[in-house]
């Protein structure tokens, strides 16, 4: 472009010049003819007045003197750059005093001599005009060549130009195209990349506008250049009133027990340009005082060269939240008065269970022993009647030590903590079963345990319930011929629900709401002894694993408990 | 020295339980002496020494204690643990007999160093049977510790 501007502009210069010669050369051309009319009229003034004698008709001769000299001055002044037509000038000047010499000659003639027709008609004067003439039209004919050389060159350059602006014109037009696509092209991919941003900070700005969290940004300053409804409503500002105003002014945070001043995790990410956020509980007090406990993090932005070009925070009402978590808190403190003082009545109680174990036991110890001496000592002394009193006495001092023994296992189970495993339950019955045979080793029971019996449980107690459950199962099948006991694992609801099925007495279900009470018992003491307490240890058992115990049975047609864990 | 000259250190306040006690040794024929101490202040005293008993030769040790754990003064764990501390009476062979049968007593006696754990059964058919085994393990069958010289 610069380089047909350049062209251009030269062509248009030479064109400009050629111009001010052309005028020039007919400037000149004029001025010569001038000089060559004054002279014309000069000599037909003269012949007029050689006719007819009137001086008055001399005066174009009169002023040929003066006017020919400016006019060869002026001449002169217009070829001043041209050397050879300089020439001319000085060449025609003696030609121009010679002429007007004739005619001064020719004027006095016939004032002193009148009408020659003679003289008149002798070719001296002609001859003496033509050297002027001829010497004016070279001249003359000098500037037209001038000129025409000149109009030529200002035609060359005419379409040197035009040329050069036809060709500009198509290099400039071809350029401009080339700008023209280009810039389309940018525009179009600035147009596409301004949509894609629009569509995002649309789909931003929807989503600022919808969450449920308070989004404030700030400048690299902490001054605040963003703020969403949700923050706008949380701070009670609105962001044309925030807009470039430090966000502590904007962020007034608060611990919630000691209500100091918390620097806002804003200020703390520009800081230490990292990610930040509350240590503790904390309240967000908005510009009518309300306040609100919020949650919130904030974290520096950066741009794409990692330049710090501000900060944002997301923070959230965690009013309710916090009021759950302090009620709760309380409810935990209440609570944990309440195990305190269930703990305190248990100690007590275990206390108490200690000093009956070991006060009630002692004396009943006493009783059967030295019933028990007496017997032995005194043999010959004590009558058959006596000894049997004695024997009694022996007999209810025992079962009183078993009662209190069975009780205090059942404080122990509800006092023991459950730590559950996982148990072989089939290896378990079988322990349990062969201690039974061990311990009555003239009953014959056909004992079944399933294969693979496992159960989540504590181990320890699971143990007491089989003893208790089996133990039970031996004492009331002894009066079967056919002893069967059977432990297996039915569905009860989607998850296992264990079993111990005897073929023994079994009971009237009519009772069966009596089964799991301590010292509740189905059957006369003189049929099977017992304390009616084993059960209701079972029951509790069960009861803390979150189980459930029940029972099927019939008289003379055994009876089946089954438990889940 | 005779088997029987072994004395048994019988530490037990309730004099029922003492007179059956010794009742049960007799019926077994175990005719070893046995000195009762009604506390454990007492049985330390016995034991070191010291106190009512600052006259006793202190190199004549019993040969086994039967202890109480229910005691006046000073409990039945506190004497087992004095026991175990000195080095005079570290290897002495202690048997815990006791009413409880808590988890606690028994786990922390054995702890603490007891020898074994009884608990008497309320039938005195049972409990004369358990003294009989006790008396025939710790003072027949079992090989005594070297009695430590005093001064050593």
């Amino acid at each position: 472009m610069t380089l047909v501007g350049g062209l251009v502009l030269r062509t248009a210069s030479t064109f400009v010049e050629t111009t001010y010669w052309v005028e020039h050369t007919e400037e000149v051309i004029v001025a010569l003819d001038d000089l060559r009319i004054v002279l014309v009229d000069a000599e037909a003034a003269r012949r007029a007045y050689s006719l007819t004698g009137d001086e008055s008709l001399l005066e174009p001769y009169a002023t040929a003197r003066e006017r020919t000299g400016e006019r060869q001055a002026a001449i002169r002044r217009l070829v001043s750059d041209n050397p050879a037509q300089v020439e001319r000038v000085d060449a025609l000047g003696p030609l121009v005093d010679q002429r007007l010499k004739y005619l001064d000659e020719a004027v006095t003639h016939r004032r002193e001599r009148g009408f020659d027709l003679e003289w008149e008609a002798s070719a001296v004067a002609a001859r003496r005009s033509a050297p002027v003439r001829a010497a004016i039209e070279a001249m003359i004919a000098e500037e037209r060549r001038l000129l025409a050389e000149r109009q030529s060159a200002v035609r060359a350059s005419f379409d040197t130009m035009r040329g050069v602006l036809i060709g500009g014109t198509c290099v400039s037009a071809a350029l401009v195209l080339l700008a023209f696509s280009m810039l389309r092209a940018e525009s179009d991919r600035r147009r596409r990349s301004e949509q894609a941003l629009r569509v995002s900070e649309e789909s931003l700005s929807a989503t600022l506008h919808s969450i449920g969290e308070g989004v404030v940004a700030t400048d690299p300053s902490g001054r605040v250049v963003l703020m969403n409804p949700m923050a706008e409503r949380l701070t009670g500002w609105s962001v044309a009133e925030v807009r470039g105003k430090p966000s502590g002014e904007v962020l007034r945070l608060v611990d919630e027990r000691t209500r100091d001043a918390v620097e806002s995790p804003l200020e703390q990410a520009l800081e230490q340009q990292a990610s930040a956020a509350f240590s503790g509980p904390t309240l967000l007090v908005a510009r009518d005082g309300v306040e609100r406990s919020v949650a919130d993090s904030a974290t520096p932005i950066r741009d794409a060269r990692g330049e710090l070009t501000g900060a944002v925070m997301v923070f959230r009402d965690i009013s309710a939240e916090r009021a759950a978590e302090l009620q709760r808190q309380k409810d935990e403190a209440a609570l944990r008065v309440a195990r305190d003082a269930a703990e305190a009545a248990t100690r007590e109680l275990e206390a108490f269970s200690y000093s009956v174990a070991h006060d009630l036991r002692t004396p009943l110890r006493s009783i059967d022993g030295f019933s028990q001496a007496l017997l032995e000592d005194y043999n010959d002394v004590v009558d058959e009647d006596g000894k049997d009193f004695l024997r009694r006495v022996r007999a209810a001092a025992q079962r009183m030590g078993q009662l209190i023994d069975d009780l205090l296992g059942l404080s122990r189970v509800s006092r023991s903590e459950l730590h559950r495993d996982d148990v072989d339950l089939t290896a378990l019955a079988r322990e349990i079963g062969g201690k039974l045979d061990q311990a009555y080793p003239d009953r014959v029971v056909d004992f079944v345990v399933a294969e693979g019996l496992r159960a989540n449980a504590d181990g320890r107690l699971l143990r007491i319930v089989l003893e208790n459950l089996l133990g039970n199962a031996w004492k009331f099948t002894s009066k079967q011929a056919n002893a069967r006991v059977e432990v297996g694992v039915a569905e009860d609801g989607g998850g296992p629900a264990y079993f111990v099925r005897d073929n023994g007495a079994g009971f009237d279900m009519a009772f069966a709401s009596k089964l799991f009470g301590a010292f509740q018992r189905m059957h006369k003491s003189t049929d099977f002894e017992g304390t009616g307490i084993g059960l209701a240890t079972v029951q509790r058992i069960i009861h803390r694993h979150g189980g459930r115990l029940w029972a099927n049975a019939a008289p003379n047609q055994g009876a089946t408990f089954h438990f889940t864990l | 020295m005779n088997v029987n000259d072994k004395e048994i250190l019988l530490v037990e306040d309730n004099e029922d339980d003492e007179k059956l006690t010794l009742r049960a040794l007799k019926k077994s024929h175990i005719m070893n002496p046995v000195h009762v101490a009604r506390d454990g202040v007492e049985a330390l005293d016995y034991l070191f020494c010291t106190g009512a008993h600052a006259g006793r030769d202190p190199d004549r040790l019993p040969q086994l204690v039967l202890l109480d754990l229910n005691l006046p003064r000073l409990g039945g764990l506190d004497v087992l643990q004095r026991i175990r501390a000195d080095h005079r009476t570290n290897a002495l062979p202690v048997v815990v007999l006791t009413s409880s049968k808590e988890d606690e007593d028994v786990l922390k006696s054995y702890q603490l160093g007891a020898n074994s754990y009884v608990r008497k059964p309320v039938d005195f058919g049972e409990f004369a049977e358990a003294v009989r085994h006790l008396g025939i393990y710790w003072l027949l069958l079992n090989v005594q510790p070297p009695i430590p010289r005093s001064g050593q």
